[in-house]
This record gives structure tokens, C-alpha cells and sequence, in this order.
């Protein structure tokens, strides 16, 4: 394998081989071996030539289908603000559950914009030290894919949990047909309390929905990464 | 000129028609296209890569374009464009709207002493 064709693989080694990427790796490659054949004959040195060959093109990202080049510090930064803003908003629509026996979630929420709070601080603090410029790519139906399945796993979860809850709970009156006692308000909020708990988790499909929307916020112009 | 940025800007608009108009003069594979936009500008432009592959495949999406693989004995497979009827016809309006564009451009900024 020539020093060509190891650059080229190395610039397509994330992606997977399928026929459109194999094609476009032959095609750059074909242009790139062209080009070196070019400046030799025209008394370039083969290393100097190779070298001219992959300065000009130093990722091949953009060109994948779905790939989106963002400004990932810009995306980063305000990815992590709106987390912390859901985090808040989770801990303080858990704040009446710590009145009756079930405050842990409301200590989650807490701990958990706590830390993304410091993270969140931090960042903004670097943002003078930091190159808000820097870009990278992102492939957006992977991150989409990523979305459906949380969402799947999650709808997994809550089903699992009411079928669970519904055992504990009512179990022993379903398999002796006895009748269901709820004997005041009191009793349904907690039964209804243990049904909704569950629901907590949903900040975790949430936070995963709005990465796609994010992304195509901070992409790059189609011009704007590459220096003419 | 090579330097100036302006001129960079305004040709980076034209990029498609650009290559339409090599691929208008004949079908063509990627280095060769770049080696013909640097020809026909007298060495004055060179089309960068990132932006070649960029433009071929919007091209390629817009079937202005189609592709065919050539048949070389030796050495890397070549990709080669070939304009398509639909490419033609984008060409010729692009050549038009260009032309309005420059006599417009032209009576707004040189002054008429």
C-alpha cells in the first residue's frame, strides 16, 4: 500500500464501507494519485508532491451523506445549558414528592443540575480560552437513530414499570378476585404517586431529542470551514 | 487578483457553473476539472478539493450530472462526469443571469464621468 492510499483510508476509517463510500474513496483517491502523477511530470519530487496531494484535503467529513460539520464548542456550550435548564426544571416539579417519603428523584434533579451546573460554569468561563471556531462533524441519522432508540428503550421501561407497579400493588386482588380497597384520597395519591415516578426518566429521552435540532443550529455553512 | 478576496468570494457563488461549463466542453474526472478551471482562469483560480466534491455531488443530486466509471489499465479508477440535458439547460440560464448580474454590477459601482 502506497503512502496515498494509507492517507485515504485514514481519512475514511470512521465510516463504514458501504458502495457510495467505497465509490467516493476510489474517486478521491483516483484525483489524488492524479494529481501526484501530474506534478512529478512536471519535475515535483514524489514526497513533495504526495505532500501537496493531502494538504489540500484534509477531510473528507462533509462529503458523507448525512454528515453535518457544526461548530461542536458553540454546540457544546449551549447543549449543556439547556440540559441544566430541563435538570431545574425536573427538580422543581419534583419538589412536592419530598413531602411524602419518595425524595430521592427531587435529590437527583438536584445533584444533577448541581454538577451540570459546575460543568456549565466551567465552560462559560473557558469560552475566552476555548476556539468557539473549531468544527467537527457529526453524522446526523446516526444521532437520529440514537433519538429513536432512546425513546424506545424508554417506552420499554415505563411499560415494564406499570406492568411491575400493577403486580405489587394489585396482584394478590387480581389472583383472588378480591376487590380493590382504596380507602381515601390519601391511598389513591399514593398509588398514583407510584405509577408517576417512573415518568421522571423521561428528562433522559428529552435531553437526547433535541441533539439533532441543536446540531443543525451550529452546522457550518457550506463554505465557511474551508479556507479558498 | 490570486490574493484578493472579493473575487474569491464572488467566483465561490459560481462554483456549479463553473464546472458545468468544463463538463459542457466535454466529460472530465475530478483532478482534471480542477487543472481546466486553473487553464481557462489563466492560472489565476485554483478550485480546492473540499469544494470540488462538494459542488459534483449537489450537481450529481440536482442530475444536472451523472457519472461513469472509466476504464483505466493502470493506476487509480477515475470517476467521470458527463452534463446532463438538465445540466445543459442550468448552464445556459446560469451564463444569462451571470451576464444581467455583470452589466448591472458594472452601472452600479463605475462611475459615469
Amino acid at each position: 500500500m502506497n503512502s496515498l492510499e494509507f492517507y485515504v483510508d485514514h481519512l475514511f476509517r470512521k465510516y463504514k464501507a458501504s458502495i457510495q463510500i467505497q465509490d467516493l474513496r476510489f474517486e478521491v483517491l483516483g484525483n489524488l494519485e492524479a494529481k501526484v502523477a501530474d506534478l512529478t511530470a512536471n519535475g515535483v519530487g514524489y514526497d513533495e508532491a504526495v505532500r501537496m496531494a493531502k494538504e489540500n484535503l484534509p477531510s473528507i467529513d462533509h462529503l458523507i451523506d448525512g454528515n453535518r460539520t457544526i461548530y461542536i464548542n458553540q454546540f457544546r456550550l449551549e447543549y449543556v445549558q439547556i440540559t441544566l435548564l430541563y435538570m431545574v426544571i425536573g427538580w422543581i416539579v419534583a419538589m412536592p414528592l419530598q413531602f411524602i417519603r419518595t425524595g430521592f428523584i427531587h435529590w437527583l434533579f438536584l445533584i444533577s443540575s448541581a454538577i451540570i451546573g459546575v460543568v456549565y460554569l466551567v465552560l462559560l468561563a473557558n469560552r475566552k480560552n476555548i476556539n468557539m471556531q473549531k468544527i467537527k462533524a457529526f453524522n446526523l441519522n446516526a444521532v437520529f437513530d440514537l433519538r429513536k432508540q432512546v425513546w424506545l428503550v424508554w417506552f420499554i421501561f415505563i411499560g415494564m414499570s406499570i406492568f411491575i407497579t400493577t403486580a405489587l400493588q394489585f396482584g394478590s386482588n387480581i389472583w383472588f378476585f378480591r376487590p380493590v380497597d382504596i380507602s381515601g384520597p390519601y391511598q389513591f395519591a399514593m398509588i398514583a404517586i407510584k405509577y408517576l415516578i417512573p415518568f421522571a426518566s423521561i428528562i433522559v429521552p428529552v435531553i437526547f431529542h433535541i441533539a439533532p435540532k441543536l446540531i443543525m443550529k451550529y452546522e457550518v455553512g457550506e463554505n465557511d470551514g474551508y479556507k479558498e | 487578483m490570486g490574493d484578493n478576496s472579493i473575487s474569491r468570494d464572488i467566483i465561490r457563488g459560481h462554483i456549479d457553473a463553473i464546472i458545468l461549463r468544463v463538463l459542457c466542453e466535454g466529460d472530465n474526472y475530478g483532478y482534471e476539472i480542477i487543472k481546466a478551471i486553473a487553464k481557462n482562469s489563466d492560472g489565476k483560480y485554483e478550485l480546492k478539493e473540499p469544494s470540488l466534491y462538494t459542488s459534483l455531488k449537489r450537481l450529481e443530486t440536482q442530475k444536472l450530472i451523472s457519472s461513469y466509471w472509466g476504464d483505466e489499465s493502470q493506476g487509480g479508477r477515475r470517476k467521470y462526469y458527463k452534463v446532463t440535458s438538465l445540466g445543459e439547460e442550468a448552464y445556459e440560464k446560469s451564463l444569462a443571469d451571470w451576464k444581467i448580474a455583470k452589466d448591472l454590477i458594472d452601472k452600479l459601482i463605475e462611475r459615469q464621468d
